[in-house]
């Protein structure tokens, strides 16, 4: 397994921006209160998430490679919990160039990341609007 | 933790993830305390302990490895430390693992089962911790157990020490001993069957051994044998000896008199209660005696309990030294298998009981009794003075006077009461027609033995006719006794009782001496004559019978073929050895044998060919009715042909009448002695009777006879019994 960490995997684009799965899945947890929950967590998603992009351009315009693997790495970890797939997988990679110290391919990734994260958001707010 | 909450601490810097955790776990009935980094949540754990920790390993200030290990070094290894890791990441799972995770959630987390997996984890953790509990509490049992428990294998090695009491050395238990080692080979032989035992039966075994711990002191352990598998058996093994002392000191309690050391009443009654179906069995006798001092409330009220005390210890040692059985056997007795025995006892205050099982003769009971009253007059000796007492004692037999222990002893009782009021000091039997029975033979006893002490025993002879030649030439010898005050008392009333006590023997040897010395009397005087004598089936048996007859021909000076030993059938029908030795002896000594009271018993013709004796008396039975009786003739006549035969010489006793006389010469009777001829007669006498001859008229033929020609017999000597 230690192979897949040594090697930077292509950039993958997974299409699924919102995992609906996921999303019914924290819904689930709590149905007494309806999309309470749901709406919760996602403004912490969106809270948080601003924030870490803003670090990874920072660190990436710092070429601070430990920074950007960090905030990477959270990145990853929240997009996941809510379903965001595809944005947690471009974070994963962002978060391996990091620890990599690939300062090149995570300036590439940078756009990418950008452009996946406002879609991210598009459909988190259309969410939002809906309940 | 209380029983029903259950309180986890989440530690994630993602505040969804807290967040999600949360309500997740609060759905599943836990409490949440979250913390959003290392340090966060070492202070919520230290400000209260959970009874759960779920740390996300990236972390802000202290990952989750350092927490981890944080905690489980300060809490043991039963807190369950939950890690959430990256799923693909192999490291981070490992290393949990070393810094004591108890388990780890990988990520991303699935919402919507992450409560079910808490759920088992709580489980899980809940099943840990009652085990714990039950060993801790296992552990406080085998503590408190006074016992040592261990496990032992097939091969009867200890595998484990479960616990040891302090007190118990019944074994040296260590791991890894043979069972061998610390126990002898007899008592591990009783684990090893106790244990094939517990194991084919699937029960527990129980066993109680003995060890040895020194001279004086055994060691009692009880065992208890349970089989854990196939493979294992669990032994607990405990001290007993405390118990087994008590219970000996409660026995000694409830079945002993504390101021005697004596069997108590209790004690006494289970004994007659067993005694009864033994004699029942065995058709033998039982006596129970009841002893009673006489006044000795009195002597207690006057000088105290404590000399009271003394006394009655005093009395009851007089009566074990007065109950031994060895004492006890009179003469003669010494062979029987049936011993008698004794059982003493005290019942009450100054009451005291003798049981005496295989009571030979009833008069027994009443020496003992004597023996008992007697000891009891002697002075006790206290401290400061002497008392003088007596003792009433009352005696019950077995079967006669009761069938069960409470009447005997009631009867004993009573018994005891007769005696006191025939004046104190004093025995009685419960049926008083026995006292005065029983004080007679046993008066009759003590005057024989006088008797042989002061030369009352007379001896009268009756002379023998010898056919051949017309006179007499021998004569029998037979004892008289002239009692003192109560005149001629006859051998049937005496020498039963002296074969009875032993008497037998010495009052045998009177009549041998003195008959062989009244005999060279009269060859002194020229009268030669041949002295019969008869010997008791008693004085046969006696070993020293033979050195005894030739100690007293030597000191009389009597040749020994002057002297004839009548003997009877009885004394020789065991056939021994024995008996033809002592036959053969005495004759080697040429001293003649007779066979006496022949054909009354049972007379074996084959044996007979092989005794070595000289002659057979026919017994007077036959004579009486020889000349009225076909049958008796007849007898008469084959007995005179066998001994012909075999070359013995024939005596015929109980001649009264010239007839008889005439048919038994013509037959060919050898000897004659009857009233017919001479009455037994002094030694004197018997000079005087030296010329005498008598004629025995020619008979008609015997066909002839008819009933009622038989004269009527003149007194006769009747011989019922054998007697010298």
């Amino acid at each position: 397994m230690g192979t897949k960490y040594s090697g930077i995997t292509p950039e993958s684009d997974n299409s699924i921006i919102l995992n609906q799965i996921q999303i019914s899945s924290i819904r689930d947890l709590d149905p007494a209160n309806g999309d309470e929950l749901l709406n919760k967590i996602l403004h912490t998603f969106l809270e948080t998430s601003i924030e870490l992009i803003r670090q990874i351009e920072e660190a990436v315009k710092n070429e601070n490679a430990e920074d950007i693997s960090h905030a990477a790495h959270s990145l990853k970890s929240c997009s996941a919990n809510i379903g965001a797939e595809s944005l947690s997988e471009i974070a994963k990679n962002m978060e391996l160039y990091g620890r990599a110290c690939e300062l090149e391919q995570a300036r590439q990734l940078m756009n990418n990341m950008q452009q996946r994260y406002q879609e991210t958001t598009i459909e988190i707010k259309k969410l939002l609007n809906q309940s | 933790m209380t029983t029903d909450t259950f309180n986890i601490l989440v530690a994630d810097d993602d505040a969804i993830v807290r967040c999600l955790m949360q309500v997740a776990l609060e759905q599943a009935g836990f409490t949440v305390t979250l913390a959003c980094d290392g340090e966060d949540a070492i202070r919520k754990f230290d400000a209260s302990p959970p009874d759960m920790v779920m740390l996300d390993v990236e972390m802000p200030h202290k990952n989750g490895y350092d927490v981890c290990s944080y905690l489980r070094q300060k809490t043991g290894n039963e807190l369950p430390i939950i890690m959430v890791t990256g799923m693909d990441n192999v490291q981070s799972i490992n290393q949990a693992f070393d810094s004591g995770a108890t388990d780890f959630i990988p990520k991303p987390i699935n919402w919507s089962l992450i409560r079910y997996r808490v759920l088992y984890l709580k489980r899980a953790y809940l099943n840990l911790v009652d085990l714990k509990h039950a060993n801790a509490r296992s552990k406080a049992i085998f503590n408190a157990i006074p016992d040592a428990m261990f496990i032992l294998n097939n091969e009867g090695i200890i595998i484990e020490r479960l616990s040891q009491s302090a007190r118990s050395s019944c074994l040296k238990i260590s791991p890894g001993n043979a069972l061998s080692q610390s126990l002898p080979d007899n008592i591990v032989k009783i684990y090893h069957d106790a244990i094939k035992l517990a194991r084919k039966n699937n029960s527990v075994e129980h066993y109680e051994y003995q060890l040895k711990q020194d001279q004086h002191n055994n060691q009692h352990c009880e065992c208890r044998i349970v089989t854990i598998d196939s493979q294992e058996t669990l032994c607990l093994v405990r001290d007993i000896t405390d118990r087994i002392d008590s219970e000996s000191k409660i026995f000694r309690l409830a079945y002993f008199d504390v101021l005697t050391g004596l069997p108590n009443r209790l004690s006494f009654l289970e004994h007659l209660k067993r005694e009864i179906p033994r004699a029942k069995h065995a058709n033998t006798k039982l006596a129970i005696l009841f002893m009673d001092l006489d006044g000795f409330k009195s002597i207690n009220d006057a000088i105290g309990h404590n000399a009271g005390d003394l006394v009655l210890q005093s009395a009851a040692k007089r009566l074990q030294k007065g109950t031994r059985s060895s004492d006890f056997l009179a003469y003669g007795q010494q062979n029987e298998a049936n011993e008698q025995e004794t059982e003493l006892a005290r019942i009450g205050g100054d009451e005291f009981t003798i049981i005496i099982s295989n009571l030979q003769r009833t008069e027994n009971a009443l020496i003992m009794a004597h023996r008992i009253r007697e000891a009891m007059q002697q002075p006790f000796h206290l401290d400061n003075r002497d008392v003088i007492l007596t003792a009433s004692i009352g005696i019950a037999l077995y079967p006669d006077d009761g069938k069960d222990a409470e009447t005997l002893l009631k009867h004993a009782d009573t018994a005891m009461y007769h005696a006191k009021n025939e004046g104190r000091n004093n025995c009685q039997f419960y049926n008083s027609m026995l006292t005065h029975q029983a004080e007679k033979r046993l008066n009759l006893e003590n005057d024989l033995r006088s008797a042989l002490l002061n030369n009352d025993f007379q001896l009268a002879y009756q002379p023998q006719f010898d056919t051949q030649s017309g006179s007499f030439k021998s004569v029998e010898a037979l004892i008289r006794w002239q009692h003192p005050t109560q005149g001629y008392i006859p051998p049937l009333d005496f020498i039963p009782i002296a074969e009875e006590n032993g008497l037998i023997i010495p009052i045998g040897e009177w009549v041998l001496r003195t008959a062989c010395s009244e005999a060279i009397q009269w060859q002194n005087r020229g009268l030669c004559l041949r002295v019969s004598v008869n010997l008791s089936p008693l004085q046969f048996k006696n070993p020293d019978l033979v050195k005894s007859v030739l100690d007293i021909l030597r000191e009389t000076g009597l040749s020994p073929n002057n002297l004839v030993l009548e003997v009877t059938e009885s004394a020789l029908m065991d056939h021994s050895q024995e008996t033809l030795n002592t036959l053969n002896t005495l004759r080697n000594y040429n001293i003649e044998i007779s066979l006496d009271d022949f054909g009354t018993g049972y007379s074996s013709m084959k044996y007979l060919k092989h005794l070595p004796i000289n002659n057979i008396k026919v017994d007077k039975i036959f004579v009486d009715d020889m000349l009225n009786d076909r049958d008796s003739l007849a007898i008469i006549r084959s007995i005179i042909s066998l001994s012909s035969n075999l070359g013995f010489t024939v005596t015929a006793e109980g001649i009264e009448t010239n007839n008889q006389a005439a048919v038994l010469k013509s037959l060919g009777c050898n000897t004659l002695q009857g009233y017919y001829f001479s009455k037994p007669v002094s030694s004197q006498e018997i000079l005087s009777l030296s010329d005498k001859h008598w004629h025995i008229q020619e008979e008609k033929p015997i066909e002839t006879f008819s009933k009622t020609n038989d004269t009527p017999p003149i007194t006769k000597e009747v011989k019922h019994s054998r007697y010298p």
